[in-house]
């Protein structure tokens, strides 16, 4: 214990702890605490209003809020309950024929939508393809052969007794061109569509496949081709769902671990690399080498310091939001949950701390570089592209970075606890993984049996002079 | 003299961060799939991928001074320190332009449209505005990790809730205007020119790197 102490203290003094918590801090704020603050006061006001956070003259947060868009706010204080995506057979498969054939006709090369670049006054915003996301999450114009677009006009056919031509006709309202994006107006008055919604499914599939998948005709996009009023009842029983089985703060807590899982992915690293790296640049590696201690005591040690040192300012930043919701509450008579974001730093947030502080460990210790920073600020930046932001998709993967952007949907967390779990329970024995091997290598290394790090510097030089050869 | 002073430094400084450069960038190219981009998924490629050679290039440019023995040992020669560091950033900045110019060769050459000059001046203005904040803190406190943490951060500020319309707004060409882009190139050429002046005030530019923790 004395010994985890001494290393937790060794850490809190370093610059990337500090700047880390500093990241916690405003990263907590830009992102959760301004906008819980601003929900609270409005609960109080009733009514709509533009909230606008200054700092230091310099606007950091502006958003109009609408009655509706404020979870706290019961449908009773309500004129209107805001929109919802939903497929709607009648509206979605007429807005997204029309948003086909218009696609069609880009990639054919019948029209195209320009917009203007202000740097160069050239023709860039234009569209000659079928729009879609690769599987990293960059959006591509795809381009297809002669086949595939005669099997498209078939399909858009067969759906609607018309050719693209024919429906560009309907929708273009005499128009030299469409806009871009057709997805949310409602065609259904212009474009009949004469087969069944599982049939349309299907051909859609299909479309997708040709287009390179991530389009417009297929999940989750598909979703967004119309919008539907909420309904008084709905959005009852989301408020009632808030209040009761979440108890505010639990909806909350999984809103905070939402944005916090991507600060701990991206700069927990930071923490444990700089701190493992300190031996070498003080070069007391080679005093720590031949020490008394076990190999697997020191480097567990390290390690439990490391992690908790990532995850303090995090519970301790929790404290804020579930105080000021403890509060909200206690003067609106709502029973609150005062463990809830404790009990979802550890279940959600740990195994992330846990994980990237073991590959921390493992590169680092094998390396002697700051490698470990580089890979996991890859791959977690190339995760937070390709993770859908909201549930399912966010927690129904085996990503390390869990997305859950939404304040109750507790139904959609239950449907998918198992699949939850699963991810979190596999990055926590991953990285008792890593942490085992971690030992594993440190002891090899003060045995003398292996030096990856002096290999890889020599493997870079030619000769040994390095700082020797530099001009007197 | 000069050419062996180049060729000492890159091999002691930019051999590691330049091949992890090279295979970012290439990495890039193909996860990106360069083919037939338009002007905005161009900008994002350019922009928000490519321009974190600059982080991987000039924030490290210190990196070899972490060590205490090359700390001492540079320290201890009569050379100016300031000359060595210049040279590196020079060289780290060049290989980080090439390294943009040459993703926005292949990107034309594979179909991809825009205009290669200013998104190849608007890349590397912020990959150059994220290495010098790098630089900078790292240059300044002596601790390199504190560079790469500030710089990512600042990134990352960017990307998730920066106001579009401000000048040190990183990711202006996926606006289509790239406004900000002169302002960062100005400010990232002001932000080395202090680190230089920060340094040579406190007398580290002649004993080498300070450190702290």
């Amino acid at each position: 214990m004395r010994l985890f102490l001494k290393e937790c203290n060794a850490i809190r003094g370093t610059i990337p702890w500090i700047a880390f918590v500093v990241i916690v801090i405003g990263f907590y704020f830009m992102n959760f605490g301004f906008e819980l603050d601003n929900q609270i006061l409005q609960t109080n006001a009733r009514k709509d209003v533009e909230f606008e956070t200054k700092l230091m003259g310099i606007t950091i947060f502006n958003e109009y809020y609408k009655l509706a868009d404020n979870p706290l706010i019961s449908p009773d204080e309500m004129q209107d309950y805001g929109d919802k995506k939903v497929i709607v057979p009648e509206v979605t498969m007429p807005n997204a024929l029309a948003l086909l054939a218009t696609e069609y006709l880009y990639e054919r090369g019948d029209y195209f939508f320009a917009g203007y670049s202000d740097i160069s006054g050239e023709a860039l915003y234009e569209r000659r393809g079928y729009a879609h996301y690769n599987k990293f999450g960059f959006l591509h114009n795809a381009t297809i052969s002669d086949e595939e677009r005669a099997e498209i006009a078939g399909i858009i056919k067969s759906c609607t007794g018309l050719t693209p031509e024919e429906i560009y006709e309907r929708i273009s309202d005499g128009l030299a061109q469409p806009l871009p994006f057709v997805a949310v107006d409602d065609y259904r008055d212009r474009v009949t569509v004469d087969v069944s919604y599982p049939e349309f499914e299907k051909m859609m599939g299909r479309v997708d496949e040709i287009i390179g998948g991530g389009s417009s005709y297929a999940y989750p996009y598909l979703e967004s081709q119309a919008l539907e009023p909420v309904k008084y009842g709905d959005r009852l029983s989301e408020y009632q769902s808030l209040i009761h089985a979440d108890k505010v703060t639990n909806a909350y807590a999984r809103y905070f671990c939402d944005y916090m899982g991507i600060v701990i992915a991206l700069f927990a690293i930071f923490v444990s690399v700089n701190y493992l790296l300190r031996d070498r640049r003080s070069k007391s590696s080679e005093l720590v080498m031949p020490r008394d201690i076990s190999s697997v005591r020191l480097v567990v040690t390290r390690y439990l310091a490391a992690a908790s040192m990532a995850f303090l300012p995090i519970a301790a930043i929790s404290i804020i939001p579930a105080t000021k919701l403890a509060a909200f509450g206690q003067s609106n008579g709502i029973a609150t949950d005062a463990f809830a974001f404790l009990k979802y730093e550890v279940a959600w947030l740990l195994p992330t701390i846990l994980f990237v502080t073991g590959v921390g460990f493992i590169v680092t210790i094998l390396t002697d570089t700051p490698a470990a920073i580089i890979i996991q600020f890859v791959w977690s930046y190339i995760l937070l592209i390709v993770t859908p932001i909201s549930a399912p998709g966010g927690i129904s993967g085996m990503g390390l970075i869990v997305r859950f952007n939404a304040i109750g949907d507790s139904g959609i967390l239950q449907e998918h606890i198992g699949d939850l779990v699963m991810n979190r329970v596999t990055y926590t024995l991953l990285a008792a993984v890593l942490l085992l091997v971690s030992v594993h290598i440190f002891r090899l290394k003060r045995e003398g049996r292996i030096d990856i790090a002096g290999k890889i510097k020599h493997a870079l030089s030619s000769d040994k002079n390095t700082v020797q050869d530099c001009p007197q | 003299m000069l050419f062996h002073l180049i060729r000492t430094q890159f091999r002691i400084a930019l051999s590691k961060t330049g091949a992890a450069a090279i295979l970012f960038t290439a990495a890039t190219a193909l996860y990106a799939d360069v083919r037939g981009l338009d002007w905005y998924a161009s900008a994002v490629v350019l922009e928000r991928f490519v321009s974190l050679t600059g982080l991987i290039l000039i924030a490290s440019v210190f990196l070899p001074e972490q060590d205490r023995g090359i700390r001492e040992l540079v320290g201890a020669k009569a050379f100016s320190f300031n000359k060595i560091i210049m040279t590196r950033l020079f060289l780290a900045v060049a290989i980080c332009f090439l390294l943009i110019a040459a993703l926005a060769f292949v990107m034309m050459m594979c179909g991809s449209r825009f205009p290669a000059g200013a998104y190849i001046f608007g890349a590397f203005a912020t990959a150059l505005f994220i290495g010098a904040l790098g630089f900078g803190v790292s240059g300044i406190s002596g601790n390199t990790i504190a560079g790469y943490l500030v710089a990512v951060a600042y990134f990352f500020m960017n990307m998730m809730e920066a106001p579009k319309d401000s000048a040190l707004y990183l990711f202006s060409l996926s606006g289509g205007n790239g406004y900000s882009k002169p302002t960062i190139l100005i400010i990232a050429c002001a932000m080395i020119a202090l680190t230089f002046a920060v340094r040579a005030l406190r007398g580290s530019g002649k004993r080498g790197a300070g450190i702290l923790r």
